[in-house]
């Protein structure tokens, strides 16, 4: 083992292995905040040293776990002491801007936050946005085929990856940094990289596509007294505001009045009685036009009595302090602590009948448990975080069944947008088919035939089959 | 020209950003008088007199001007007002609060917290909250500007040998009157407010760890701070957390221990003036907002640090 | 009592401004623009006083070109009961803008006038003093809390270490500080209702003022960029560079 760490030490430099305390410093678990056990952690500063690092572990059959940012929230950085971590936090640079192809190269530590601010200094935006910006990495959007709170509009990560570059197992590098919108050459092979979760090679960089600025933002927050309602206000903002339409971002009543007055984190700018709340937001480009056209749309909603209240934002700051109540993820981990979470995909005519028999079921077993339900509604997609005051593997087996064997039986997704990671790779059967699962395993066998990569992640165990 | 400066000071001492308008004021050029206006303030005024540069030293001292109150200092300025070229403070709370009445009063513009003397009525402004800077020119006989004091360099205080004028004029309007005050005396100034912040991380690796940090912030009387991470680690509670989430500020002097520097932290005190990090790992983001940074064991520089200053 | 309240439109307060090539001005073309966040404070207090009984009536007040009657209509969908748009191609000087405030105050005759302590475009912090020299009024700048008893405003200042709580008679003008208060946000049925109440528009020579050239902006610029750090490699050098290359002075004030 020395030695091996020992040959990467000369690959890397001395600064650039961490042992011990300063690796048990980081935790890969956003939610349990847990240290990481891995033996050491390695950052390589380019291409060329990992690619080294990793042609070392193979030949050696040293097991490698990647971490980005690690605000993942399926276990998917999560290291055993066996394990030797690659970071790619050295590698943040921004390595070229192309205002006119709309493009932007980038290398995979960068934070998502960084590439959106070097995107607006030419004018342009890149589009994928989540609350985690400012510590998730472009690797780790891309590795986890990250979606958001824009994927109503531009789509999710997948969508805004032009090129990729990555490590394999062996350490050969693949470059495929394409920057072309078409490029129809034979297999597209960045899509099987993006959404793999570190388990077929390491990104190390990537070449973006920009979207126009949309400089002229509309934000509201809006109450709804049914569930029909909301469906209706969903359709009836698309069709009015059609492409300016850039969020509907779907509280429950759970998750509203926990954030706001049960809980006095945020004032709550519409009294809390209603069963869904909606942050709708338009994106478009003349200040007054769009300003305009978002309270006619809104309005016009109300005059229908599709909503039944609403506040506009009169100012970017309040934006924000709307915003903060839906982004206040931290808030709810500390306010329903600990808890297990959810994120699903649904038809979204399901979805009411769905929550409401699942807080039956829940309640059936732990009387005073809470369900909290927000998400992003338009794309299908809801978070679901499930607190009986305790968690133990026992109850996450009850509550796991209680979540899952409903959607199956709907034809819902166990991952919409965080992917498998640890947590859910022996629930994969319920949202692929075993031809799905076994191509799979075969892509895998082939592209990492020592199983170095992300070992025991995505895929089931092979006793769970 | 001849110019008229208005000392800040609290009746007993001369607040030393007063040196620094004093340096405005020379660079326009002209004789300057000081007016120390306030109540049993002779000391004030026997500070003023060895300031260097200064050829004058006006004393307005009565129980009406005590507390500054703007209507009766404006009115006392304007009196005066008629042997001068320019005004001129620094942009204290009273002279923010007195001087656009002043201005008014003579019926000129204001040139507000200026960074830069161009000419004797051309200066350098902020504007948009300091991110763009604004040349402008007055038009008017008489200048009244009040000046940042941080962009200017402080004057001598000893060396200067000035002559008291006592005045004699006292204004009380009768409509203001002063009730209380409550001075943050507390040696641990508010994070949101406090000119020096010093911060820790991850890095300081126990809540224990954090008492060398305090007793560093005592010796600067700084405010304590923490990073996301150590609040989460819980070290401290989160009420001391600067960042995106946490508080936002914006101290003369920042320094940052053990903490690597993401993003969220970055954004609540990146506008600080000057920022210090200490850090074990020379990688750390952090250096690169850094003015300063010093690399090593947090262990022994903070204990060095405390006994040095 | 009626309570005036006087609001500017600049630049939203999240728009990072960029300064023009030519150095002429900052480059305001479709940013957003909204009420200056001191003044919305301004509002919000009004809207309580009148919630408190204090106050009986609100009028908001806003000078520039026509797009400031969107402010002003937000300011009546947060609360205010009419509005009064004084018509001016550009946003006028501090001085001007609080002499054509002085005569509306003349001709409504409000027991307080309640403005944001500075925009967040000039920075400038003058027109609610200048307001009070030439009405004659006292004036309670930069507060962080306002209380009317007995005929008189208790009103409590943000002042350099400290508050500090003055008394005025009235009518008197008040300035807001960040702390005031937390504004609240317009909601639809008033955003709604709003659109009907009464909005006066007027011209400075209405007023009989004459827009006056005080103060003249020659060139705007980029502030100087932060240097790159520099590493130290002892405490001692540390300090040293502290004191004598930032000139900071290490030491408790006080
Ligand atoms: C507050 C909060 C809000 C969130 N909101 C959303 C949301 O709205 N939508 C959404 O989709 N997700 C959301 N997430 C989860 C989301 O998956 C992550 O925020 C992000 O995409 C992961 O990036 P990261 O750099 O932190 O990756 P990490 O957590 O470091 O890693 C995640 C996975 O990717 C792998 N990986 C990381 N980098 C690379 C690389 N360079 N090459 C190969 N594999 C790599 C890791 O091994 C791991 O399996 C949220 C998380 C938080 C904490």
């Amino acid at each position: 083992m020395d030695t091996l760490l020992g040959a990467i030490e000369r690959v890397v430099g001395e600064k650039n292995i961490l042992r011990g305390e300063d690796v048990r410093a980081r935790s890969a678990d956003w939610i349990t905040r847990e240290p990481c056990l891995a033996l050491a952690l390695v950052r390589p500063v380019s291409v060329g040293q990992l690619s080294q690092v990793m042609a070392l572990c193979y030949e050696a059959d040293q097991p490698v776990v990647t971490h980005g940012g690690l605000t993942g929230l399926v276990r998917g950085a999560v290291a055993a002491s066996n394990d030797l971590v690659i970071s790619l936090e050295r590698m943040t640079e921004i390595e070229s801007v192309d205002p006119v192809g709309g493009t932007l190269t980038v290398q995979a530590g960068a934070p998502l936050q960084v590439v959106q601010e070097a995107a607006e200094q030419i004018g342009m935006q890149f589009a994928l946005d989540l609350g985690a910006r400012g510590s998730c990495t472009i690797g780790g959007n891309i590795a986890t085929n990250a979606g958001g709170i824009r994927v109503i509009r531009y789509g999710m990560m997948r969508d805004q990856v032009l090129g990729l570059e990555v490590v394999l197992a062996d350490g050969s590098v693949v470059s495929s940094m394409n920057n072309m919108l078409k490029n129809n050459a034979g297999y597209d092979l960045k899509h099987m990289f993006i959404g793999s979760e570190g388990t077929l090679g390491i990104v190390t960089r990537a070449v973006l596509k920009l979207q126009p600025q949309q400089s002229a933002s509309q934000t509201a927050l809006v109450a709804c007294d049914s569930f029909e309602n909301l469906i209706g206000l969903l359709q009836h903002m698309r069709q009015t505001l059609g492409g300016e339409l850039g969020a509907f971002e779907v509280m429950w009543r759970s998750y509203y009045a926990l954030l706001t007055e049960e809980s006095g984190r945020h004032n709550p700018p519409l009294d809390t009685s209603s069963p869904f709340y909606v942050l709708i937001e338009s994106l478009g480009n003349d200040q007054a036009e769009t300003a305009q056209r978002f309270e006619q749309a809104i309005t016009s909603a109300f005059e229908k009595e599709l909503l039944s209240d609403a506040v506009i934002a009169s100012s970017d700051a309040q934006r924000d302090r709307l915003w903060a109540i839906r982004e206040d993820i931290e808030g709810l981990s500390e306010l329903i602590a600990p808890r297990f979470v959810f994120d699903i995909s649904l038809s979204i005519v399901d979805m009411n009948t769905y929550v409401n028999a699942l807080e039956v079921s829940v309640r059936d077993i732990w009387p005073d448990a809470k369900v909290v339900v927000f998400g992003h509604l338009g794309d299908g997609n809801l978070h679901v975080s499930i607190s009986t005051g305790e968690v133990n593997e026992e109850m996450r087996i009850i509550i796991e069944d209680l979540v899952y064997k409903p959607l199956q039986a709907i034809g819902g997704s166990i991952s919409a947008e965080h992917g498998i990671g640890i947590k859910k790779k022996n629930h994969l059967n319920i949202s692929r088919n075993p031809g799905e699962i076994a191509l799979m395993m075969k892509l895998k066998e082939v592209m990492d035939p020592k199983g170095l990569l992300n070992r025991g992640k995505v895929l089931p165990d092979k006793t769970n089959l | 020209m001849s110019i008229l400066l208005i000392a800040e000071h609290d009746n007993n001492k001369l607040n030393p950003v007063t040196l620094s308008a004093v340096t405005a004021a020379r660079q326009i050029g002209g004789e300057i008088t000081m007016l120390v206006a306030g109540s049993s303030c002779q000391s004030v005024a026997n500070d003023a007199v060895k300031v260097m540069g200064l050829s004058k030293v006006l004393l307005a001292d009565s129980a009406v001007y005590e507390k500054g109150l703007a209507e009766s200092l404006s009115a006392l300025i304007v009196e005066l007002a008629a042997d001068y070229s320019h005004i001129i403070a620094a942009a204290s709370s009273t002279i923010k609060d007195a001087m656009p009445r002043v201005a008014a009063l003579l019926d000129v513009g204001q040139l507000t917290e200026i960074v830069g003397v161009e000419s004797e009525d051309t200066f350098k402004r902020p504007i948009y909250a300091g991110n763009a800077i604004a040349t402008v020119h007055s038009h008017d006989a008489v200048k009244v500007i009040t000046v940042r004091a941080s962009a200017f360099d402080k004057v001598e205080a000893e060396g200067g040998n000035a002559s008291i004028d006592v005045v004699n004029v006292v204004f009380d309007m009768g409509v203001s009157r002063f009730v209380s005050e409550a001075l943050l005396k507390s040696d641990r100034p508010e994070l949101a407010v406090a000119n020096t912040v010093i911060s820790g991380g991850r890095g300081m690796g126990s809540a224990e760890s954090f008492n060398l940090l305090e007793k560093v912030a005592d010796k600067l009387g700084a405010a304590v701070g923490a990073s996301r991470a150590a609040v989460d680690a819980g070290f401290v509670s989160n009420d001391l957390q600067v960042g995106q989430t946490g508080k936002i500020v914006a101290p003369e002097l920042y320094i940052a221990v053990g903490i690597s520097g993401a993003i969220q932290h970055l954004a609540g005190m990146k506008e600080s003036k000057v920022i210090v990090a200490i850090n074990k790992d020379e990688e750390a983001p952090i250096f690169q907002v850094a003015d300063y940074g010093l690399v090593g064991d947090l262990f022994e520089i903070l204990p060095e640090l405390e006994a040095k200053l | 009592m009626k309570i005036i309240v006087s609001v500017k439109r600049v630049i939203d307060y999240n728009v990072k401004v960029r300064v023009k090539t030519d150095n002429s001005d900052v480059d305001l073309t479709n940013v957003k623009m909204s009420l200056n966040p001191f003044c919305e404070i301004a509002v919000e207090e009004a809207i309580r006083l009148k919630e408190a009984g204090v106050a009986s009536e609100i009028v908001v007040v806003s000078i520039g070109p026509n797009a400031v009657q969107e402010q002003l209509r937000t300011a009546m969908a947060l609360g205010a009961d009419r509005a009064i748009h004084i018509e001016t191609e550009m946003q006028p000087e501090p001085l001007n803008v609080a002499k054509l405030l002085t005569k509306i105050v003349e001709a409504e005759e409000p027991g307080l006038v309640i403005l944001g302590k500075q925009s967040i475009d000039s920075d400038n912090n003058q027109v609610g003093q200048m307001l009070a020299a030439l009405t004659g009024w006292p004036q309670g700048t930069f507060a962080s809390e306002v209380k009317i008893e007995d005929g008189k405003a208790l009103v409590t200042r943000e002042v350099d270490g400290g508050l500090r709580t003055l008394s005025l008679t009235l009518p008197a003008v008040v300035t807001t500080d960040l702390r005031l208060n937390e504004p609240r946000y317009a909601k639809l049925p008033d955003i709604m209702k709003a659109k009907r109440k009464p909005m006066e528009v007027k011209t400075p020579a209405d007023l009989n003022v004459h827009l006056k050239k005080h103060i003249s902006q020659l060139k705007v610029e980029t502030p100087p960029q932060r240097q790159v750090g520099i590493k130290v490699d002892s405490v001692d050098a540390l300090i040293d560079k502290l004191k004598n290359e930032a000139k900071i002075i290490l030491r408790k004030l006080g």
